[in-house]
């Protein structure tokens, strides 16, 4: 287990390195990986010269010489390797759109020859067979025909000749479907689950090249069980238009959906070669396909004869009709794929066939609800208005499916009525349902709007209204939401500071920060610090600066209430002056009230790691009574583990550890501890505290715990750590000297990484 | 497989569903109306068997929402740990046919490596299941097409287990997407835009997702098919740095860390520029070449859209200090820092995005396309399989976004479509 996360670990740290290093590394386990690396990057570079005579001269003799040195698969060998990375990278290079044809077919016919050397390994042929699937040319197909009779090359070469195509390539596998006898299409134990015979592979190639000419042979297997449905998908594939009558038959006669599924493929593999070729033939039997029993080829053959009207308008118009059909209010499949067809068509013209139905009492109601999402979806003019009158519909399901699905165009047409259903609704959904659509218009109006409903709204509907104003960014409207936010309903208070956070600006600063400082309720001051902080994040520099010296000023002159009110607020916003002032005025002002010391170092313990030093400067002047000493290290222990590169961490335990008895045991224990979390910059902090006998025994556990595996972090540099837990080992205790020295005598400890 | 009880759980799932999307846009058929106060009927509950639980999909099993009712596995012990971890009388097997032809199962999670995503998710679809399917969504464009084709054909919900455009802080960029896409559809940027995603805006492809040139083969363990395992994909002697998760660094079943990852970064970076219909047009890269079978790593790469905006992806550091979106007009770093025409902004009152669908199971209810669908999805998974072929490829591409091939270039049209072992076949 150790052992195991050891070498975890290590990877880790390599897979760091690799990400950073920005060189061509190939792969992180392989011990090959930089020299295939490289060689990939010399590939690269070869592979970008011209084509001339001569180099590909020079291209095709490596083709001659390296491709009968091609090893098994599963040699493992790094020249295999270097060997199939050159001569895939040729492959590839032949393959460029601009080399001249000539010298393409002279590197598949090499492939070709070297192929036709009996001496490959299966593997090797199959390789070989690849590079001729991606250049070869009819030329290769007399080769592959040789490697089709062998059950373990038949695989590859059928690959190819379907890549290839062509009359030739056909005629190979015509030819070898002529000669296959029922063998097996795969040697024994190697591929359990493949076809029973090589005439089904065959027969599944020629569909895949297209083969016209095999149409009368494979007509031939119509009563061969086995090869039945195969056949029955390559003519599919070929186009020939009686195969329509073949899939109709089988798709009545099929015994479960699967089957169905799979004739149902097939017819529409069919119909988009007719579509092509024969539209009337494809409209024929897309019509057909429309009166199966089976679903699914209702649905297919619905979208085939839609797919035959080349205007928009005439095919959305279609589908509207198509809809409304006794047997797609049964199928709700039909429904959704009819939808979904209508709503890829654009423009008004395309709408206007839904738009009307949307808006016929007599539309079922379902389908109504179906048609108004799927017009919100659309930005036609058509569709925006029709969707904008569907959110005042009567039916709330209507209202609720345009309201969820409309766009923002459709939403300020409809924003009105938004925000009366916004507003009025008793349903939470719809309410929902519609601030969400009005947050897509952006539209002032809208936001005007709603901040004149605040004064004659009730306390829910102003809340809703809030925090829409809020959500909405709505900056033109703070002067509304600014006269809530010391509302005495403590609920729209805090609505409306939450709703300044996310719009106001330095209009507002001063307005939150009155309310800071006077409101006595303690959720109100949190929330008007947090809104503070989010308006200090829209502030300049220049505005900044100054709210840091007006804030200074303030705390300086405050008393103790306000002082405790403005502590979180200085601690939180990201300016020196604030913090510094937070230091000096708070937490190390002999004079200041416990309280306010308190505060102040529980305020820079949660936002200001950077001050951690200077406070570990101050700890010793700080008194223990009242809590003060505790409330700062409570604060440099949460800094440390906040960020300790940040609280400076070796810095600021040195400074602790210099103040001779100044922090107690559970905070030194803490304090190490933060320093564990903290990778190798924790660990070589905590060494220096090997040789303070306050410090050292924590400092050691921590070491151990760090270093021993169960506890390892990434980043740790094995040597140093080992070095740093061998001057900790004296320090710990039995049972913990014991468990570290087992780590450090573990094999592999002490290894570089 | 049972026609009987396919047809009838089918029926009456189907009664279930129409009751549904008639009675409503965005609830489901309340309780009392189904059973009475305090039954919970069964209709109500969605069910799922999840497909690959070897190491994302254990996850899965735990998805809030649905109950699991089966699981899939190849591999014996991941089967065991996994049916160990649920209720006695889970359903374990090894065949995902098999939980497909369970009529009680509603949605199938599909969590195998990246070469059976599109396989198992057509044979879903046609199934009759809705899916939830581990990203990449395919391995190629080819299988991606046919997997759109067939979650249409049979009006399936289907959803891409990425979620960043929708919730979630987006990795190390400092906020999630929503305020980003606020920011871009305001126009402020101007356009065209160029996003870049690298470490240095907070994004890390995991090169050490990288293959091993070096395997030898190695007995299968018993536990194991690896026959099955293999699938569609070439037959290669087995090694256990092929499967279980460093199975990512082989091009035969994913793409390295640019697969294993892209989508999530990725996806978001589509939905920003709008692009959820379309594609690059021209892809760029600088990598070395890269081995046929083991994935390696790449320095660069540009994905070219029409109308002028780019996809960066950075691979070797040179992101540092670059804005994650930059346009004519201004520049738009980590944490939300926006500066325009060289000055710090920050800008209030701007729109909410338009609506997404972001709960799948509802979507399961209602039948509305959930946000990450099949065909968002297909794109987004389109921009990692166009930066996978350039880097196998070792050059740049062009690309046709309507008709989904590489014009004038046969070679890459030969890796849209790659052939796959028998009897495997989309």
């Amino acid at each position: 287990m150790k052992k195991g996360l050891f070498i975890l670990g290590l990877c880790c740290s390599l897979a760091v390195l690799l990400l950073t290093a920005g060189s061509a590394v190939f792969a992180e386990e392989s011990p090959d990986s930089a020299f295939l690396g490289q060689l990939g990057d010399e590939m690269a570079g070869a592979m970008k010269q011209s084509p001339t005579e001569a180099y590909v001269g020079e291209l095709l003799e490596k083709i001659r010489r390296l491709g009968p040195q091609l090893e098994p698969d599963g040699s493992g060998s790094k020249e295999d390797a270097a060997r199939r990375l050159e001569l895939s990278a040729i492959t590839d290079y032949f393959g460029r759109p601009d080399m001249p044809a000539p010298w393409r077919e002279q590197a598949a016919s090499t492939y070709g020859e070297v192929l036709a050397q009996g001496n490959l390994s299966p593997s090797a042929r199959a390789f070989l067979c690849e590079q001729i699937r991606r250049i070869g040319t009819a030329r290769e197909t007399a080769v592959l025909a040789g490697l089709l009779e062998d059950p373990q090359t038949a695989e590859a070469a059928c690959m190819a000749l379907e890549s290839i195509g062509g009359p030739e390539a056909c005629q190979v596998l015509l030819d070898a479907l002529n000669k296959a006898e029922g063998a097996p299409a795969h040697p024994e134990g190697s591929s359990p689950s493949a076809v029973k015979s090589i005439r089904a592979r065959l027969i599944l190639s020629l569909g895949a090249a297209g083969c016209a000419d095999s149409v009368a042979l494979l007509k031939g297997y119509g009563n061969d069980p086995e090869l039945r449905a195969p056949a029955r998908g390559a003519l599919c594939a070929i186009g020939d238009p009686d195969a329509a009558a073949w899939c109709l038959s089988d798709l009545e006669a099929a015994g479960d959906d699967a089957a169905r599924a799979a004739v149902t493929a097939d017819l529409t593999r069919l119909a988009e070669r007719l579509r092509i070729s024969q539209p009337d033939q494809a409209a024929e039997l897309a019509r057909k396909m429309q009166s199966s029993s089976y679903g699914p080829c209702r649905v297919a053959g619905a979208l085939l004869e839609a797919g035959l009207i080349e205007s928009g308008e005439k095919r959305s118009a279609w589908l509207a009709r198509r809809i409304q059909q006794p047997d797609a209010a049964d199928d709700p499949a039909m429904w959704g794929v009819l939808l979904a067809a209508a709503g890829d068509i654009p423009g008004d013209g395309a709408a206007k066939a839904w738009a009307d139905l949307l808006k016929r009492k007599n539309t079922p109601a379902g389908l109504r609800r179906a048609v108004a999402a799927m017009l919100a979806r659309r930005g036609d003019e058509t569709s925006v208005k029709a969707v904008a009158r569907a959110a005042a519909d009567k039916d709330p399901e209507v209202r609720a499916a345009a309201m969820e699905c409309m766009n923002g165009k459709a939403a300020v047409r409809a924003g009105k009525s938004l925000l009366k259903h916004a507003l009025q609704s008793e349903e939470s959904r719809e309410r929902r349902a519609a601030w969400d659509a009005l947050l897509r218009t952006g539209d002032p109006e809208i936001h005007a709007m709603a901040a004149r409903s605040l004064a004659r709204s009730n306390d829910r509907q102003r809340a809703e209204l809030l925090g829409f104003l809020g959500n909405a960014g709505a900056a033109a409207q703070a002067g509304a939401v600014m006269e809530y936010i010391s509302a005495p309903d403590e609920t729209m208070a805090l609505a409306a500071l939450k709703a300044v956070a996310q719009l106001g600006d330095n209009g507002q600063w001063d307005g939150v920060l009155g309310t800071l400082l006077q409101d006595a309720r303690e959720p109100i001051r949190r929330a008007a610090v947090d809104t503070l902080s989010a308006i200090w994040n829209v502030l300049d520099d220049t505005r900044r600066r100054a709210r840091s010296r007006d804030l200074a000023r303030r705390f300086g002159e405050a008393d103790e209430t306000g002082a405790l009110a403005l502590a979180p607020l200085l601690g939180r916003l990201d300016s020196a002056e604030t913090r510094t002032c937070l230091l000096e005025q708070g937490v190390s002002r002999q004079d200041a009230p416990v309280s306010l010391r308190v505060a102040a170092a529980e305020s820079l313990g949660r936002n200001a790691p950077e001050c951690a030093a200077a406070l570990a400067e101050r700890i010793g002047a700080l008194p223990v009574e009242g809590g003060v000493r505790g409330a700062a290290l409570d604060a440099l222990v949460s800094m440390l583990r906040a960020d300790f590169g940040r609280a400076q961490g070796a810095k600021t335990l040195g400074l602790l550890a210099g103040a001779a008895g100044a922090v107690d045991e559970e905070h030194r224990a803490a304090l190490v501890k933060a320093a564990g979390g903290a990778g190798m910059a924790g660990l070589e902090a905590l060494e220096p505290l090997l040789d303070n006998p306050e410090w050292a025994g924590a400092a050691a556990q921590v070491i151990a715990d760090m270093v021993r595996g169960d506890n390892r972090r990434p980043g740790i540099r094995e040597a140093k750590a080992l070095e740093i837990a061998r001057k900790a080992l004296p320090l710990l205790d039995a049972g913990a000297q014991a468990a570290l020295q087992e780590a450090l005598n573990s094999p592999g400890a002490g290894a570089a990484p | 497989m049972s026609n009987g009880r396919i047809g009838e759980r089918l029926r009456s799932r189907r009664e279930f569903l129409r009751t549904v999307a008639a009675a409503s846009a965005f609830t489901i058929v309340p309780r009392h109306a189904l059973g009475g106060p305090g039954y919970t009927a069964p209709s109500e509950e969605i069910t799922r068997a999840v497909v690959g639980v070897g190491g994302m999909g254990r996850g899965h099993l735990g998805y809030a929402g649905a109950r699991t009712v089966a699981v899939c596995d190849v591999d014996a012990q991941h089967l065991q740990q996994a049916l160990d971890s649920l209720p006695a009388g889970t359903r374990g097997c090894r065949d995902f046919r098999e939980v497909l032809a369970m009529p009680d199962v509603d949605v199938v999670h599909i969590a195998t490596p990246p070469h059976w995503h599109g396989l198992i998710a057509i044979a879903a679809a046609e199934a009759g299941k809705d899916i939830w399917c581990e990203k990449p969504m395919t391995r190629t464009i080819g299988e991606g097409i046919r997997l759109m084709e067939a979650v249409r054909r049979h009006g399936r919900i289907f959803r891409l287990n990425t979620w960043f455009r929708f919730k979630d802080n987006f990795y190390g960029y400092g906020s999630t997407v929503e305020p980003i896409k606020q920011i871009v559809d305001s126009g402020v940027l101007g356009w065209p835009l160029r996003v870049v995603v690298g470490q240095g805006t907070g994004f890390d492809f995991k090169f050490y997702w990288s293959g091993r040139t070096d395997l030898t083969e190695q007995p299968v363990p018993p536990e194991l098919d690896y026959d099955f395992w293999l699938g569609p994909a070439p037959y290669k002697p087995y090694h256990p740095h092929r499967v279980h998760q460093t199975f990512r660094g082989y091009w035969d079943y994913d793409g390295g860390g640019l697969g294993d990852m892209g989508q999530h970064y990725l996806d978001p970076v589509q939905y920003l520029l709008n692009k959820d219909a379309t594609s690059p047009v021209e892809v760029e890269v600088d990598a070395p070449r890269q081995h046929p079978d083991a994935a390696g790593t790449w320095r660069k790469i540009i994905l070219r859209y029409a109308d002028g905006c780019e996809i960066w992806l950075d691979g070797e550091g040179f992101s540092n200090g670059m804005p994650y979106i930059k346009g004519p007009e201004g520049e738009l770093y980590r944490n939300l820092e926006l500066y325009v025409k060289g000055k710090r902004v920050h800008l209030r009152g701007l729109p909410k995005p338009a609506p997404q669908e972001t709960d799948f199971y509802q979507c399961v209810r209602t039948r509305r396309p959930f946000a990450l669908n099949e065909r968002n999805g297909f794109r987004s998974c389109t921009l990692v399989n166009l930066g996978i072929t350039a880097v196998r490829l070792g050059r740049s591409l062009r690309f046709d976004p309507e008709t989904l091939t590489f014009p004038g270039d046969e070679e890459a049209n030969r890796m849209i479509w790659q052939p796959m072992r028998s009897p495997w076949r989309v």
